[in-house]
């Protein structure tokens, strides 16, 4: 009996890392169990959370509605894609179709336009008409037809008679930036 | 190591070694076949032995003159053959003496009497042991009285040589007359009681004993006899058996002994083993009351036996070893199943998280047109068209100038006019420079500061000023909100 006293102890000792076998294996399961269960609870509140972001979206974006309509009325005529040339080019046509005459055309870049207490880039125009007062009156109003968003932001009217000079210093916004 | 441990856990631990002399013929034997072996003098017995219950059960007897060494292999080879057996247990009968000892004295345990028996005989001989013998002791059943046998070692090797030339493993060399004789006192002491006297005799010897309650008488015997020899031996002994006395008789000389016994008249005669054709063997494979003393003379390399309570041990360790694959195979796919839910999870939540991000950009972006939208808004509150307001102006200077005239009153004249925005203000700078009458300049501004009241435009500063041949009229003027919601 004695032969088999240590073969026994050595098969319970196997049969004992065995059973720590399971316990290690049980362990391991239970953890990815609950592994996955987490992952599945992620998975789930990622799944409200997107239904609540599409949800806010969805609304927003019903109520972006008017202020979308509205830039894309206005979108358009954004000078952004513009050249100075083109603007001129215009400026000058208008002035020839309202019998006046353009001079002193000057214009500066800039970034610094401030507005809305930000810094807006803008294109500022300097066009002096010379002609009779009611065609700069028609050129100034056919100005701000063609060019909506531009800001005439001064005018100056020098001389009399039929030599009336309109000084005219426009501002075009380049890009509304709301960031 | 590793061999006891596949044993152990093949349960082969637990089926004895046909070798192993402590454990009976009986379990060693109980699923496989074992040929017994008489050796006579004058030739071999062979008879097939299988064991059910404990019991043995014998096949028909084979016999083999004695014709030399090589003969009595071939011929057992040859049965055990024929009876698949791969072991044998031999029965010597010649080569014996049998002496009455007071001094024998018995083992703590039956393995203790055969290692005793084997290593130091002399303890339980109680006497040195006699020179090139191997000894057996058949006690009295209650008292300190024993028939030692002594077998004489050329006999012994003669068995052990006859196996290993058979080459069969010997599982036991055993003496047939002594095993009969602790058979019989062990299994029928109550029948021999108060006093008997035992007759056994086989194909070549008689052995003689008479027995009482308290005693045992001079054991006396006659081996390697002939047939012609035995006979007399025998008329002679029961010749000398008391008369009207009790007699225990195994008879397998063929010599019909009752016979003789009936012949004297008056005595009775026990034959408890009449129907056994071999009791000699029986006695052997019964090992009753211990395991036979085993006569082989070298070295037994048996492999241990391992106990009834250790069978726990294998079944522990193969129940956990299939509660191992089972539940380890289970977990394993669990758990491969459990992390390939995971990463499918991950992954959702890392297309949701996106779908969120991508949805949180619409929304960033919604936020951002609307406030690109409220920027263009304000941009155009603050810049309302100029025409408008200059052709009002114009309309306004004009009116007063025709009222003057109508009421023949002067008129001014308009020197200059300019409109200043204020930088990204809805703020307006309004200058005009009249050259004229300071009543009809007068007249003028309150139009032009009632035009800018009826359009909504709040003052912030007004000022008149003299200028050379006329009046500087400025406002500053908040502009009002034009466009509405």
């Amino acid at each position: 009996m004695k032969s088999y006293t240590l073969p026994a102890g050595i098969l319970l000792a196997v049969t004992g890392l065995l059973g720590l076998g399971i316990t290690t294996s049980l362990k391991h399961a239970g953890q990815a169990s609950a592994q996955a269960n987490a992952d599945h609870s992620d998975q789930i509140a990622a799944s409200a959370d997107l239904d609540r972001a599409r949800a806010n979206a969805n609304r927003m974006e019903k109520q972006a509605k008017p202020a979308d309509d509205f830039l894309a009325l206005w979108q358009v005529n954004l000078s952004n894609d513009t050249t100075i040339d083109d603007i001129f080019d215009r400026l000058d046509k208008l002035a020839i179709a309202n019998v006046l005459s353009p001079s002193g055309k000057n214009f500066t870049n800039s970034s610094q336009y401030f507005f809305d207490g930000k810094q807006l880039p803008v294109l500022s125009v300097d066009i002096t008409v010379a002609g009779d007062y009611a065609r700069t009156l028609s050129w100034l109003g056919a100005v701000e037809s063609s060019f909506p968003l531009a800001r005439v932001q001064q005018i100056s009217y020098t001389g009399t008679g039929s030599s009336i000079a309109l000084a005219a210093h426009l501002i075009f916004p380049r890009k509304f930036n709301s960031k | 190591m590793i061999q006891p441990c596949l044993d152990l856990a093949l349960g082969r631990a637990f089926t004895p070694d046909s070798q192993d002399m402590f454990v009976s013929l009986a379990r060693r034997f109980a699923k496989r076949p074992l040929a017994a072996v008489t050796m006579y003098k004058d030739g071999l017995e062979a008879v097939a032995v299988t064991f059910a219950g404990g019991q043995a059960k014998f096949g028909s007897a084979e016999f083999s003159n004695a014709t030399g060494d090589d003969a009595d292999a071939n011929f057992l080879r040859a049965f055990a053959a024929k009876h698949k057996a791969r072991d044998c247990v031999i029965n010597v009968t010649t080569g014996y003496t049998a002496s009455l000892s007071s001094r024998t004295r018995r083992a703590e345990s039956p393995s203790e009497a055969l290692l005793l028996m084997r290593d130091n005989p002399d303890r339980l001989l109680g006497e040195p042991a006699a020179h090139a013998c191997r000894h057996s002791i058949a006690y009295h059943p209650t008292h300190s009285f024993a028939v030692v046998f002594a077998h004489r070692d050329s006999d012994i090797s003669a068995a052990m040589g006859l196996a290993a030339r058979s080459e069969l493993r010997l599982a036991r060399v055993q003496s047939g007359m002594s095993s009969l004789l602790m058979y019989v006192l062990n299994k029928y002491w109550a029948q021999l009681t108060p006093e008997a006297e035992l007759l056994l005799a086989d194909r070549g010897s008689v052995f003689y004993l008479s027995v009482s309650e308290a005693s045992l008488g001079r054991p006396l015997f006659d081996v390697g006899l002939k047939e012609t020899a035995l006979k007399q031996a025998i008329t002679e002994r029961v010749g000398k058996l008391k008369a009207g006395g009790k007699v225990l008789l195994v008879d397998t000389s063929g010599l019909d002994i009752a016979a003789l016994l009936n012949e004297r008249g008056g005595m009775t005669v026990l034959t408890p083993l009449a129907e056994e054709p071999q009791p000699a063997l029986r006695a052997i494979c019964a090992d009753d009351p211990a395991v036979g003393y085993d006569l082989y003379s070298g070295e037994r390399d048996a492999r241990p036996f391992a106990p009834a309570r250790m069978r726990i041990v294998p079944f522990l360790f193969w129940g956990v070893t299939a509660a191992t694959i089972a539940v380890v195979g289970t977990n394993t796919v669990r758990e491969s199943y459990a992390k390939g839910l995971s990463e499918h999870y991950k992954a959702q939540v890392t297309a949701l998280s996106a779908g969120k991000d991508h949805q949180e950009q619409i929304i960033s972006d919604i936020k951002a047109r609307g406030k690109t939208a409220q920027m263009m808004y304000d941009w155009l509150e603050i810049s309302p068209p100029t025409q408008k307001l200059m052709v009002q102006i114009t309309t306004e200077m004009a009116a007063a100038n025709k009222e003057a005239l109508s009421e023949s009153r002067p008129i001014v004249q308009v020197d200059s006019l300019s409109l200043n925005l204020n930088e990204g203000q809805p703020q307006m700078r309004v200058a005009i420079v009249l050259l004229g009458d300071a009543s009809a300049a007068n007249r003028v501004f309150q139009r032009i500061s009632a035009l800018f009241s009826r359009l909504g435009y709040t003052t912030i500063d007004l000022k008149q000023t003299l200028v050379p041949q006329g009046f500087r009229y400025e406002h500053v003027l908040n502009m009002p909100k034009t466009l509405g919601s």
